[in-house]
C-alpha cells in the first residue's frame, strides 16, 4: 500500500486536474515526480591500540596510514574507508491554484510533497517522511487589503516561516502596506510542527503547539524603494517559553539611479542582540560595468528551545568588492574578493588562538550564443581552519526547441574544517531535459564524484554517484500550457445588446 | 384646348407612346407622322384628350380615328395599336401640371418642337429643354444636380434593372477621391438623388450597414434584383487609415466620435478579429456580418504596438496605465495575456475584469514572459532575497506563491543549487555563503545525512575527526563560537553537554562575557533548566 501512494496520488491529481474546471473557474498547477539515487562510500570510526599505531615523518601517530587519535592510553581510534551504501528515494510534489469560485480575488492554493525510500542502505535525509503540506491555504484578495486562511509561510528577512493560521495584509494607502499574521507554527525547514519532526532526534523539542505572531509594515516612499519593517514571535500555546522574538528591516532603493542600494538588518529581541545585517550597493559604471560593495554582518540564528543561541555565537563581519561586466546579452563576467573578521569569541586560548579572519574570492562567467549556454566559476577561500579552491563549468546546449543537454566538470581541492588532509574532489556529470509536450517534461542527470585525499590511503572516503530523473506535468489554464487560442465559436444572436439606430451617433 | 395645351399634349404622347418598350426604343424616333397629317388636326388635343387631365387612358387617340380616313376607301388602310401609357419611365413628369399650372402655360409644341419648326413636327422633348426653364446647378444634364426635379428614383421607375448599368457616368463620380471622400456627404446632403440612377442595394454591395438612414432611404430593388449581376465591393483606403499610428492609436477615438463612418465599410467581425472586448459599446454597436451582405474575406489578428508601449519604462509602469484605464487594455489583451506574466492575476482585479481568450473571439495579444531588467543578471538569483523581502508584494506581481518553493524547497538540487555544489558545499555553508536554514532544517537535513556518512557524535566523543588540531577537545571553543551552525550539522545538544552543563564531567560554561543570563531565563526558563541543576540566579526555579 505505502508503494502505491504515489501512483494514486498522481492519478488523483490527474482526475482533479479534470474535473476541477468545472467547478472553479480556472486551475492550474503540475505534478512533479523526482527519484534520487545517490551511491557512497561513507567514512567509519575504528579503534587500534596505542602499540599499533607508529609515527610518521611529521611526528604524527598513523595506522596503516591514517592518522590516529589517542585519548586514553589504550584507546585511539581513526577514520577508514566505509563499505559502498547507497539509496534511492522518490517525491512528488502537487501543486495547485484554483479560483474563480464565484468571488473575483478569491482562490486556493495547495502545495503537498509525498515521499518514499525505494530502499537502499542510505536513506536520503527526509525519505521516511511520506507526507508533507507544505502550502494549503486559501485566499481572497482584493485592491486594499489580502486575507489568507490555512497553511502558509511568510518570507522575509527572518527567512521562512511556516504556521497553520491567518493573515491579513492591508493596503490603506498606495505606498503603504500592513500585515498581521498568527497561527500555529511549524519547525523552520520541515513545515511541520516541531514535536513530530524532531523528537526523537534531538533534545528538549516542546511537546506542545506554539504560536507564531508577526506584523509587518512595508512602506514605498519614492519609486523604485521599497522598505519594510517586521516583528515575529514565536512562543509555547501555554506562553511559559518564547522560542524566538525577532525584528527585521528591509529595504531596497533604486531612487539613486543608477546606484542600487539594499539593506536588511535583523535584531534579536529575545535576547536583546544584533543578527545579521547587509548593506549592498550596487552601482552600474556604464552598460558594461557594474560595480558591488557589500558589506555583511553574519550571526547564526537558533530558536530558544536549544542550547545553542546560549553559546554565546559570535559574529563576523565582511566586506566584499566585486564587479561584473556584461558584454551585451551573451557574455557575463563575475568577479569578486571579501575579507571577513570574526568578533572575539571569548574562549579559553591554548598554546594559541585559532585563526579569526578569513578571505575569499572569485570569478566566473556565463555566456549565452545561440542554443549553447556556458558557464565557468572558480571560487578561493581561505576559511578559519579550512581551505577551499576549486572550479567548474557547465555546458548547456538546446540540441532542439525541446531538449537541452548538460555537461559540467568540477574539481575541486579543499582543507575541511580542523581536519587533516589535503582533499581533491573531481566531479563530472550531465543532464537531459526535454519538453515532450507543453504539458509534460522530463528530465535526468548524472554525477560522479570521485575523492582524493592526500595523506590517507583510503582515498576513495568520499566518492559518490548521484542521479536524479523527473516528470513534471502541468495542468489546468496556465497561459504558456494553452494550445493556440482558437477562436471561439460564431457568436449567439443575443451576445450583444440591442442597440437602436437612434443611439449609435449616426450622421 | 389652348394651343400650348396641346403640344403638351403632344409631348405626352411622345414619351408614353414608347409604352411598354425599353429606355433605347423609347429613345428612337418612331411614332405617329404628325408632320404628314398637317392641317388636318388643329390642335394636339383632339387626339391627346386625356392629357390636359391627366388621363393616361386617354392620352392616345383611340383606334376608331385613324380608321375614319383609313378606312380602305378614302384612305388606305393601316395598322394602328393604341399605345398603352403609364409603362417603366424614370421620370417624374405630370403634364398636366405643365400645361395646366404652369404660369407660363406652356403648348406642347414648345416642348416637342424645335425652336423655328411647325407645331406638327413633333420630336421627343429634350432635357435640355426641361433645364430651360428649371433651375440647374449645371448647364449640363448628366450631372450631380437636382435630379429629381425631372426624375423618379430608378427602383420605383419599373424600368428592367440591367438598364441601369448603361446609365451615363456623371463627370463628378470620376473624380479619384469620389468614392472616398465625396460621395458620403453628397448622399447625406440628398440621398435622393442618388436614388435617381442608383438602388439600395447598390449601396450595401459594399457599405455593410444598410440601417444607415440614408443607405435606407434610398429604394431597393428587392426580388427585382434576381438576375443582376453582382456589384463588385469596392473599399478603398481613406487617406486617414494611411496614418503608421492609425490602427495603434487614432482609430479608437475615432470610432468612438463617429462609429457610423466605420460600418460604412466595416462589420463588427472585423472589429472582433482583433478586439477582445466585444461589449465595448462602440463594437456592439457596429453591424454584424450576419447581416451584411458582403462576405469579407478572414483578416488575421493585428495587434501593432502603441506609442506608449515603446517607452523602456513601460514595462515597469504599465500597472499604473491598467489601473486607470483597464478598459483600453481590454481591447487587444485577454486575461491570458496578463497572466503569462502576472502568474498571481487571479487576485487581481484588473486582471480578472479582462476578457477570457477561451471565449473571446479574437486571440488577444500573445504575450512573452519577460523578466524585468533586474532579474536578467546572472547575480540576480543570488541577490534578490533583499529586494523580495522589501517588497514581497512586487515579486507577487508576477510569481505566485509556490514558485518560491519550486525552488527554495525542490525536492532534487537542479532548481536551486548549481551543478556541482555537492562537491562545493562544505565551503559554502562552513562561510554561510548561502543561509542553509532557511531551507534546510539542520537536525533533518545536514545532520541526517552526515550522521549515514560517518560524521556525527551523537553523545559520544568521537575524537579524531578534527585532527589537525592537537588537542582539539581544549581548543574547539573558539571555533565553536565563530562557526557553531556548522557544528550543529554533526553534533546534537548532548554532545556538547557533555563538559558544557552542570550534569556533564567538566561543568564548562558555554556562555559569553555578554551573556545577559537574567533576560535569557525570563524568555525560556525551560533551556535553562536543560544544563543546570539548580538556578544559577538564586531563584527557585
Amino acid at each position: 500500500m505505502r508503494r502505491a501512494l504515489p501512483a494514486l496520488a498522481i492519478a488523483a491529481s490527474v482526475l482533479w486536474a479534470n474535473v476541477a474546471p468545472g467547478a472553479a473557474q480556472d486551475v492550474r498547477g503540475s505534478v512533479r515526480a523526482t527519484a534520487n539515487h545517490i551511491g557512497l562510500v561513507p567514512i567509519r570510526q575504528d579503534t587500534v591500540s596505542r602499540d599499533a599505531a607508529v609515527l610518521d615523518a611529521n611526528g604524527r601517530l598513523v595506522f596503516d596510514g591514517h592518522p590516529v587519535t589517542c585519548i586514553l592510553e589504550d584507546l585511539c581510534t581513526y577514520y577508514r574507508a566505509g563499505e559502498l551504501v547507497s539509496g534511492t528515494a522518490l517525491s512528488q510534489d502537487v501543486s495547485v491554484t484554483a479560483w474563480g469560485l464565484g468571488v473575483t480575488g478569491l482562490s486556493a492554493t495547495a502545495l503537498a510533497r509525498t515521499r518514499q525510500d525505494l530502499g537502499g542502505a542510505f536513506m536520503l535525509p527526509r525519505a521516511d517522511d511520506g507526507f508533507d503540506l507544505l502550502l494549503g491555504y486559501a485566499e481572497l484578495a482584493r485592491e486594499r487589503y489580502r486575507v489568507r486562511l490555512g497553511r502558509m509561510r511568510t518570507t522575509s528577512g527572518l527567512g521562512f516561516s511556516g504556521y497553520d493560521g491567518a493573515e491579513v495584509r492591508v493596503r490603506p494607502l498606495a505606498t503603504v502596506r500592513a500585515t498581521g499574521y498568527a497561527g500555529r507554527s511549524l519547525a523552520p525547514g520541515l513545515e511541520e510542527d516541531r514535536d513530530r519532526a524532531l523528537n526523537p532526534i534531538e533534545a528538549f523539542v516542546p511537546d506542545q503547539d506554539s504560536w507564531l505572531f508577526g506584523v509587518a509594515l512595508g512602506w514605498d516612499p519614492v519609486r523604485n524603494t521599497a522598505l519594510e519593517a517586521r516583528y515575529q514571535r514565536d512562543l509555547l500555546s501555554d506562553r511559559s517559553v518564547l522560542l524566538s522574538e525577532r525584528a527585521s528591516l528591509d529595504a531596497r532603493s533604486g531612487w539613486l539611479r543608477p546606484l542600487t542600494v539594499e539593506l536588511s538588518a535583523d535584531w534579536d529581541v529575545a535576547l536583546s542582540r544584533a543578527g545579521k545585517a547587509r548593506l549592498s550597493l550596487i552601482y552600474p559604471v556604464n552598460d558594461v560595468l557594474t560595480l558591488q560593495a557589500t558589506g555583511r554582518r553574519y550571526l547564526p540564528y537558533f530558536e530558544l528551545w536549544t542550547i545553542w543561541g546560549y553559546f554565546s555565537p559570535v559574529a563576523y563581519h565582511e566586506a566584499e568588492l566585486s564587479a561584473g561586466l556584461g558584454l551585451g546579452r551573451q557574455l557575463h563576467v563575475r568577479g569578486g574578493v571579501a575579507y571577513r573578521a570574526y568578533e572575539d569569541a571569548h574562549a579559553p586560548i591554548v598554546f594559541q588562538p585559532l585563526e579569526d579572519d578569513a578571505v575569499r574570492a572569485h570569478v566566473g562567467a556565463v555566456m549565452q550564443r545561440g542554443a549553447l549556454t556556458a558557464s565557468a566559476a572558480y571560487r578561493l577561500e581561505r576559511a578559519v581552519g579550512a581551505f577551499f579552491s576549486g572550479g567548474d563549468a557547465e555546458v548547456r546546449w538546446r540540441a532542439l526547441d525541446a531538449l537541452e543537454l548538460g555537461a559540467h566538470v568540477g574539481l575541486t581541492q579543499q582543507i575541511m574544517e580542523f581536519r587533516l588532509g589535503d582533499e581533491r574532489i573531481y566531479g563530472a556529470g550531465g543532464s537531459v531535459r526535454w519538453e515532450a509536450t507543453r504539458r509534460v517534461i522530463l528530465s535526468t542527470g548524472a554525477a560522479l564524484y570521485a575523492h582524493q585525499v592526500q595523506g590517507r590511503p583510503s582515498s576513495g572516503d568520499w566518492d559518490q554517484t548521484r542521479a536524479w530523473a523527473a516528470l513534471e506535468v502541468g495542468f489546468g489554464t496556465e497561459p504558456r500550457l494553452l494550445d493556440d487560442i482558437v477562436p471561439a465559436a460564431p457568436l449567439p444572436e443575443d451576445y450583444w445588446p440591442r442597440v437602436e439606430a437612434d443611439d449609435r451617433g449616426d450622421s | 384646348m389652348t394651343r400650348g395645351r396641346l403640344w403638351t399634349g403632344v409631348a405626352v404622347l411622345c414619351v408614353l407612346g414608347t409604352g411598354a418598350a425599353t429606355l433605347p426604343r423609347l429613345l428612337r424616333d418612331e411614332q405617329f407622322p404628325h408632320e404628314r397629317h398637317t392641317g388636318l388636326f388643329p390642335v394636339c388635343s383632339g387626339c391627346h384628350v386625356g392629357v390636359e387631365e391627366n388621363d393616361s387612358a386617354r392620352f392616345y387617340p383611340p383606334e376608331i380615328t385613324c380608321t375614319g380616313c383609313h378606312d380602305g376607301v378614302v384612305e388606305p388602310r393601316v395598322v394602328y395599336e393604341q399605345p398603352r401609357p403609364g409603362g417603366p419611365s424614370m421620370l417624374d413628369f405630370d403634364h398636366a401640371e405643365h400645361a395646366v399650372e404652369s404660369e407660363e402655360g406652356l403648348a406642347c409644341e414648345d416642348c416637342h418642337t424645335r425652336a423655328g419648326e411647325a407645331r406638327m413636327q413633333v420630336r421627343h422633348a429634350s432635357a435640355r429643354r426641361c433645364l430651360a426653364c428649371h433651375e440647374h446647378a449645371a448647364p449640363e444634364h448628366i450631372v450631380v444636380a437636382d435630379c429629381v426635379r425631372c426624375h423618379a428614383p430608378f427602383a420605383e421607375s419599373g424600368l428592367e434593372p440591367t438598364l441601369a448599368l448603361s446609365l451615363p457616368v456623371p463627370d463628378p463620380h470620376r473624380d479619384p477621391d469620389f468614392l472616398i471622400d465625396v460621395h458620403g456627404d453628397s448622399a447625406r446632403a440628398r440621398p435622393e438623388r442618388c436614388a435617381t440612377c442608383h438602388v439600395r442595394e447598390r449601396c450595401t454591395a459594399c457599405h455593410v450597414d444598410e440601417r444607415q438612414p440614408v443607405i435606407a432611404s434610398i429604394p431597393a430593388l428587392g426580388a427585382a434584383l434576381v438576375g443582376m449581376p453582382g456589384a463588385p465591393a469596392e473599399f478603398p483606403i481613406p487617406p486617414s487609415h494611411r496614418h503608421p499610428d492609425f490602427l495603434s492609436e487614432l482609430h479608437g477615438d475615432s470610432a468612438r466620435a463617429r462609429p457610423a463612418a466605420c460600418s460604412t465599410c466595416h462589420v463588427r467581425e472585423r472589429c472582433l478579429s482583433c478586439h477582445v472586448d466585444a461589449q465595448q459599446p462602440v463594437i456592439a454597436a457596429m453591424p454584424s456580418l450576419g447581416a451584411a451582405r458582403v462576405a469579407l474575406p478572414d483578416r488575421p489578428a493585428n495587434y501593432p504596438e502603441p506609442p506608449s508601449h515603446r517607452d523602456p519604462d513601460w514595462l515597469a509602469g504599465h500597472g499604473g496605465a491598467a489601473s486607470a484605464a483597464p478598459a483600453d487594455c481590454a481591447t487587444c489583451h485577454t486575461r491570458q495575456s496578463c497572466e503569462t506574466c502576472h502568474r498571481g492575476g487571479h487576485g487581481n482585479a484588473i486582471v480578472a475584469s479582462l476578457p477570457d481568450a477561451r471565449t473571446s473571439f479574437a486571440p488577444g495579444v500573445t504575450m512573452e514572459r519577460t523578466a524585468p531588467e533586474s532579474h536578467r543578471s546572472p547575480e540576480f538569483r543570488r541577490r534578490h532575497g533583499p529586494a523580495a523581502a522589501a517588497s514581497a508584494a512586487t515579486c507577487m506581481t508576477c510569481h505566485v506563491r509556490v514558485e518560491c518553493e519550486a525552488c527554495h524547497f525542490a525536492p532534487d538540487r537542479a532548481p536551486f543549487h548549481p551543478a556541482n555544489f555537492e562537491s562545493r558545499h562544505p565551503a559554502a555553508a562552513y562561510a554561510r555563503e548561502l543561509e542553509c536554514s532557511s531551507c534546510h532544517s539542520a537536525e533533518r537535513f545536514c545532520r541526517d545525512c552526515h550522521a549515514q556518512l560517518g560524521m556525527e557524535a551523537q553523545g559520544r566523543l568521537n575524537p579524531g575527526f578534527h585532527d589537525a588540531q592537537p588537542l582539539w577537545l581544549l581548543r574547539h571553543g573558539q571555533a565553536a563560537r565563530q562557526t557553531l551552525e556548522s557544528c550543529t550539522s554533526c553534533h546534537v545538544q548532548r554532545d556538547c553537554m557533555q563538559c558544557h552543563s552542570q550534569t556533564g564531567s567538566f561543568q564548562v560554561s558555554p556562555h559569553g562575557p555578554d551573556f545577559e543570563a537574567e533576560r535569557a531565563r525570563d524568555r525560556n526558563s525551560r533551556i535553562c533548566a536543560a544544563c543546570h541543576i539548580s538556578d544559577p540566579l538564586g531563584d527557585t526555579w
